[in-house]
């Protein structure tokens, strides 16, 4: 009986694996997972929101204190904001962020997020959107406000998998907002962004807007990371390093615009 | 027949949708799937257990990262070796029995998937899985809360578990 059972698992792996890898399941895969698109997705946002209302509970000794220290925050964030937004509309990455994509002739694809897998990898997303969306690896996804959060990294038939910029395989050249290339955004082991590779001629101070260097076929350029919070310099190093904080929610994220560039 | 497999079906779908999307959304390293593989296991038929491990390991790769089958060979792995274990070594449908079936497959289904990560690596092929000591505890004792409370539960409605001990 075990023998038997053992052959019969491995006789549906071949199939199924066989049938896969030379493409005669496609349509029925293709059929499978948009019909399981909508549930998936709904159950990924319900899950955020679900766990996100018990977190409430869970902190609500800590509320008082976290309210009043974001009152103050926010009196700050008010200033910043404005700052911020001139700096950007000048550089053509404000909230008409579209319709500078339109002028470039970019195209960007609206995806949701399915699920972050059960890879034990916080910096993993899988959205709804693949290959036959024009999705392909390496391009760049833009969170809410137009914030480069992370690039493809695998593409499927109808889905994708997407690395956050906190991960630590995953890099992308940056500029400041004059557009000089500056050096290589790469995510950190602690899930923090640093922006390493930094001449240590070149002036970076807290606050400074950070924007994509553009990288050919893939990434276009004046897309914006994220802004310096904290400069790393030693003198034995050639190089300084900064670490960057980003103005959205990016482990919140559940819609995302993939870039086709 | 046909009735209980559209239940299972349906049952299937459920817990693939808490794991792989529910739960993933915050709850990284809760995985109540491997759970359930470890209580088909000892409690339901032998057809039933192939339906959960096929299905479960089809709609997994059908929305994973990792390349097509890893899930469904590691599942039939599990549930191959498990199955041999609850014939030869524990053959009380015991709570002891439940919680080391669920230490064992949750822990081999980890070393299962960064295996595969290095074997990817020789082939310049990236896995999403990260090995973190922390999550794995994590993933493992919610694991056995889950695995305990579902043993008390099926207790207080069926009379074929015993709360012994080995």
């Amino acid at each position: 009986m075990s023998h038997r059972r053992t052959f019969y698992i491995i006789l549906a792996i071949v199939i199924i694996l066989g049938g896969h890898y030379l493409g005669l399941w496609r349509p029925i895969e293709r059929l499978a997972t948009r019909a399981l698109s909508y549930p998936l997705t709904a159950g990924y946002s319900w899950g955020r929101d679900f766990f996100s209302f018990f977190g409430r509970f869970q902190n609500n000794a800590d509320l008082k204190k976290e309210n009043q220290d974001l009152k103050e925050r926010t009196a700050v964030l008010d200033g910043e904001i404005i700052s911020l937004k001139e700096a950007l509309r000048q550089k053509g990455i404000t909230d008409e962020q579209l319709e500078f994509l339109k002028q470039e002739k970019l195209k960007a694809v609206l995806a949701r997020v399915i699920t972050r897998g059960v890879e034990n990898n916080p910096n993993q997303l899988i959205i709804d959107k693949g290959a036959r969306d024009g999705i392909k690896n390496g391009l760049v996804i833009l969170g809410r406000g137009g914030v480069v959060v992370g690039r493809v990294t695998r593409v499927e038939d109808t889905s994708a998998q997407i690395l956050l910029l906190t991960d630590t395989s995953v890099e992308m050249g940056a500029a400041d907002v004059d557009g000089g290339l500056l050096g290589v955004v790469k995510g950190n082991k602690d899930l923090s962004l640093r922006l390493n590779y930094v001449l240590k001629e070149k002036k970076i101070t807290k606050g400074d807007i950070i924007i994509t260097s553009g990288e050919k076929d893939l990434i276009p350029a004046g897309l914006l990371i994220g802004e310096i919070d904290q400069v790393f310099e030693d003198e034995r190093e050639i190089f300084k390093s900064a670490r960057l904080t980003q103005p959205v929610d990016v482990a919140n994220t559940d819609i995302v615009s993939v870039i086709l560039f | 027949m046909l009735k209980k497999i559209i239940i299972n079906l349906i049952l299937l779908f459920f817990v693939f949708w808490l794991s792989f999307t529910f739960f993933s959304s915050r709850a990284i390293y809760f995985n109540p799937f491997l759970v359930i593989l470890v209580y088909l296991l000892m409690f339901s038929e032998s057809e039933i257990q192939l339906l959960w491990i096929l299905g479960a390991g089809i709609l997994f790769d059908l929305f994973s990262a990792l390349p097509f089958g890893s899930h469904l060979i590691i599942f039939c792995l599990l549930f191959l070796g498990g199955t041999y274990l609850l014939e030869h070594f524990f053959t009380k449908r015991a709570f002891s029995t439940m919680v080391i079936l669920i230490l064992i497959v949750n822990s081999v289904f980890l070393i299962f998937l960064q295996l595969e990560k290095i074997l990817l690596g020789f082939f310049n092929v990236s896995s999403p899985f990260v090995w973190n000591w922390s999550g794995v505890l994590l993933q493992i004792l919610s694991n056995l809360i889950i695995g305990a409370i579902m043993f008390a539960v099926t207790k207080f409605f069926t009379s074929r578990l015993r709360m012994n001990t080995i």
